[in-house]
C-alpha cells in the first residue's frame, strides 16, 4: 500500500514536530501515513505558488495548474490557525491557508487546528461550515485515536469523521464529480424532492444565493454561492473546481443536513427513536454502542434490511450511513412506526462527545443551535474539554 | 393573486414563528408530553420547510402529509396541559377552497401515559347537498388513514363522524381563526391583532359572529347603601326598566367604563 503524505503547517517548527511525534505513536499510523512538518522556507514557497495560481486563474482558467506545489500530493494537510510567528506570511491565518489549499491545490483532507480552541467541544453542533478546513479540531485532539481508527474510548465527538475513511471518500467524490459538475446537486445526491422541501433556510442559503436550490449545480455552487470560490474575481482550474465541490458539499451535507437528525438520521440517533431496530438486547448498552460506527449499515447491529428503502444512497458523501427521516417515519416495517404508543423509550442517551451511550441520569443535556426538533442532545462531559458555549447547557 | 390563499398562508407562517418559541425551553409538563410524541409527530423547526409545503399562487394545493411534518401550536397550560399538533391539507384550485385542518390535542393521563383528542376542521365537503357540506368541526380517531401508526391514543369508542358542529366561518382563514379561538379563547384576538397582517385579518374577524358581539354598556347602580355593577346589552330604556323593577324603591345609575367593570372582583361583575 502506498504511504500517504501528511503535511503539518505550523508557525513553530517544534510544535509541528511535536504533533507528528504524537501521531506516529498511534497504533498502525506509520504504516499508512508519512507525516512531515513543513519548514518556514517551504511554507513560504507553498504560499507563493498558491497565490501565483490564484492570480494566474483570474486571467485565464486553466484545465489544471502546470507548476508544482508541495501540497498537490499531500493526502492530508494539517494547518494551525495561528501563524503569527511566520512573519513572512504577513497576516495569513490557518483559515486563509485552508482556502488557498482547497481552491488552488490538489491536496486531500484539510484539518484545521486551534481556530476554536485547543480542546473544544462545539455545543452548537454547527461545526463551522464556513471554514474551508474539512474538520476543525484543537491541537490536543489531533492524536485522539478515535479520529484515526475504530474503536475508541473516552472523548471522541460523533461529528468527527474517521479521517482515513474521509480521505478515501473525498477522492472517490472527486472522481464521481468530474463527470457531473453540471448536474443539480440535490438530484445528483439522491435527495428526493419531498425531502428537499424540508431543508432549512440556512442549508439552502449555503449552496445558492438564489431561490432555486433544487436547480443549483455543483459548478454554480463553486462559482456563485460565496461558499466555494470567494469574491467576485477568484477563478481556478477545472480540477480544483471539482475538488472544491467535493469537499464543500460534503461538509454542507454533514453540517446542515445530517446534524439536525430530522432530514437524515444516523444509526445511534435512530436506535434511540426506534429501539426495535436493534439486533441485540435493548437493555444492553453495548447493543446501542454498536450503532455508533462508521461501518456499513450491515455492520451496525441493526435490522438494516427493514429500512433499506430509506437509506441515503451516496455513501461517499457522508462519513457514516444515514437514512431519510421522512421516509422512515412512514415505514410499516418498523414496530414503533406501526404502533408508536407502545414504544418503550430507552433509559439511555447518546452522548455526542464520546460517541457512546450512557444512562440518561449520568448525561448532561444541552440544546444545539440548529433548526431541528431534535436539537436537545446529551454529552458525558469529559474533564479538561472546553464545552462551549456553556449557555447551551442552561436552555 | 388569490387573496384568501395568501392571507391563509401568511397566517400559518406567522403562527409558526410566534408559537415555535414555546418549544425552545418548555416547562417540565410540556416536555413530558413532547418526549412521547416527538418521534411520531415531527415538528416543523424551520419556516422555509413550512413555506415549501403551504399552497402558493403557483401551486394551489398542498398537504403536510407529503413531508410528514406537523405544525406545533403553543401549548395550552390552563386546565390540563395540552400540546396542539396540526396537519393541513389545502386545495385552493376549487371555486370554494377546500381546507382540512387536522388537530391532535396531546396530553398525559394521571399515570403519565400519552392520550389524545383529535378534531378535523373542514370547509364544506361538497356543493351543498351532502351531510357535511358546511363549515364544521368533527372528532377523529385517526390522523392519516393511509399511513401506519396514526391512530391517536384515543378510546376506540370515541365517536368520529358526529357531532359535526357548524363552525362560524365563511372561508379557510375564518376556519383557522375558529380553531385558534377554540383553543386559546377570546384573548387570542389580541394576539391576532398584533400580527403584521392584522389589517387584513380585521375584515375576517368582522365577518364572524363569535368575535363580534355588539358592544355592552357598563353601569354602577346605587340602591340604598349598596352598589351594583352591571354589564348589559339592553338599550338605555330597557336597562332603566330592569333597574326600576329590581332595585326598589329608588336607585341611581351612573355609566362606568369597561376597564372599571373588569377591575372589579368577579363576584361583583353582574350581567343582565
Amino acid at each position: 500500500m502506498k504511504m500517504q503524505k501528511i503535511l503539518v503547517l505550523d508557525d513553530e517548527n517544534t510544535l509541528g514536530s511535536h504533533h507528528i511525534g504524537q501521531l506516529n505513536k498511534l497504533p498502525g499510523f506509520q504504516k499508512k501515513f508519512a507525516a512531515k512538518a513543513v519548514t518556514p522556507q517551504d511554507f513560504k514557497t507553498i504560499l507563493d505558488t498558491l497565490e501565483n495560481r490564484r492570480a494566474q486563474a483570474r486571467k485565464a482558467e486553466p484545465t489544471a495548474f502546470k507548476d508544482s506545489c508541495l501540497l498537490d500530493d499531500a493526502a492530508i494537510l494539517i494547518v494551525d490557525y495561528d501563524l503569527l510567528s511566520l512573519k513572512s506570511t504577513g497576516v495569513m491565518t490557518g483559515e486563509n491557508v485552508a482556502y488557498l489549499a482547497r481552491c488552488f491545490s490538489r491536496c486531500g483532507f484539510i484539518l484545521g487546528i486551534n481556530q476554536f480552541g485547543v480542546n473544544p467541544f462545539d455545543l452548537t453542533l454547527k461545526g463551522h461550515p464556513e471554514s474551508f478546513a474539512d474538520l476543525n479540531i484543537g491541537s490536543e485532539q489531533l492524536d485522539n485515536p478515535g479520529l484515526w481508527a475504530e474503536p475508541w474510548k473516552g472523548f471522541r465527538p460523533w461529528a468527527w469523521p474517521l479521517i482515513p475513511q474521509a480521505l478515501d471518500s473525498f477522492e472517490r467524490r472527486v472522481v464521481e464529480l468530474r463527470k457531473c459538475m453540471d448536474q443539480h446537486i440535490l438530484a445528483c445526491l439522491g435527495i428526493p424532492d419531498v425531502v428537499a422541501k424540508l431543508l432549512p433556510r440556512s442549508a439552502t442559503e449555503f449552496i445558492t444565493k438564489g431561490s432555486t436550490p433544487a436547480e443549483t449545480t455543483f459548478q454554480d455552487f463553486v462559482l456563485h454561492s460565496g461558499n466555494g470560490l470567494l469574491g467576485r474575481l477568484d477563478r481556478t482550474s477545472e480540477e480544483c473546481n471539482v475538488r472544491i465541490a467535493a469537499a464543500r458539499i460534503a461538509k454542507w451535507l454533514e453540517r446542515f443536513v445530517l446534524t439536525g437528525q430530522d432530514i437524515l438520521v444516523d444509526a445511534p440517533h435512530l436506535a434511540v427513536r426506534y429501539p426495535s431496530l436493534l439486533k441485540g438486547s435493548k437493555s444492553n448498552t453495548s447493543s446501542f454502542d454498536r450503532t455508533a460506527s462508521f461501518d456499513k449499515p450491515a455492520e451496525l447491529g441493526i435490522h438494516h434490511e427493514k429500512i433499506s428503502s430509506a437509506l441515503f444512497p451516496k455513501p461517499n458523501w457522508l462519513s457514516r450511513p444515514a437514512w431519510f427521516w421522512p421516509t422512515l417515519s412512514s415505514l410499516s416495517t418498523i414496530d414503533e412506526v406501526r404502533d408508536p404508543w407502545k414504544t418503550k423509550q430507552p433509559e439511555l442517551a447518546f452522548c455526542e462527545d464520546i460517541s457512546r451511550f450512557k444512562p440518561k441520569a449520568k448525561c448532561h443535556e444541552f440544546v444545539a443551535d440548529i433548526p431541528s426538533p431534535f436539537a436537545r442532545r446529551h454529552v458525558a462531559k469529559v474533564s479538561n474539554v472546553d464545552y462551549r458555549p456553556e449557555v447551551r447547557f442552561s436552555l | 393573486m388569490h387573496k384568501e390563499l395568501n392571507l391563509f398562508r401568511q397566517l400559518v407562517v406567522i403562527l409558526f414563528e410566534r408559537h415555535r418559541k414555546a418549544y425552545d425551553d418548555p416547562p417540565a409538563n410540556v416536555r413530558a408530553i413532547l418526549e412521547q410524541i416527538s418521534n411520531k409527530y415531527t415538528r416543523f423547526a424551520d419556516s422555509a420547510a413550512l413555506e415549501n409545503v403551504l399552497p402558493t399562487d403557483d401551486h394551489r394545493s398542498s398537504d403536510f402529509k407529503e413531508v410528514m411534518q406537523f405544525l406545533y401550536l403553543r401549548p395550552i397550560q390552563s386546565g390540563t396541559p395540552t400540546i396542539p399538533v396540526v396537519s393541513l391539507k389545502a386545495d385552493f384550485t376549487r371555486s370554494l377552497p377546500q381546507v382540512r385542518i387536522r388537530l391532535a390535542l396531546f396530553l398525559l393521563n394521571d399515570k403519565g401515559e400519552i392520550r389524545s383528542q383529535g378534531y378535523r376542521y373542514e370547509t364544506p365537503e361538497g356543493p351543498g347537498y351532502g351531510r357535511h357540506d358546511y363549515y364544521h368541526v368533527q372528532p377523529i380517531r385517526v390522523l392519516y388513514r393511509d399511513r401506519p401508526g396514526f391512530q391517536l391514543p384515543t378510546p376506540a369508542w370515541f365517536l368520529d363522524s358526529h357531532p359535526a358542529w357548524p363552525v362560524d366561518a365563511q372561508g379557510p382563514v375564518c376556519l383557522l381563526l375558529s380553531l385558534l379561538i377554540s383553543l386559546y379563547g377570546l384573548d387570542f384576538r389580541n394576539e391576532l391583532l398584533a400580527y403584521p397582517m392584522a389589517s387584513m385579518l380585521k375584515g375576517h374577524i368582522g365577518r364572524t359572529h363569535c368575535l363580534t358581539l355588539p358592544p355592552a354598556s357598563f353601569w354602577k347602580v346605587e340602591c340604598g347603601r349598596e352598589e351594583f355593577h352591571y354589564a348589559t346589552h339592553h338599550d338605555r330604556q330597557a336597562f332603566e326598566n330592569f333597574c326600576a323593577s329590581t332595585h326598589l324603591p329608588r336607585h341611581r345609575k351612573t355609566s362606568i367604563t369597561a376597564a372599571e367593570y373588569v377591575a372589579l372582583p368577579e363576584r361583583s361583575q353582574l350581567i343582565c
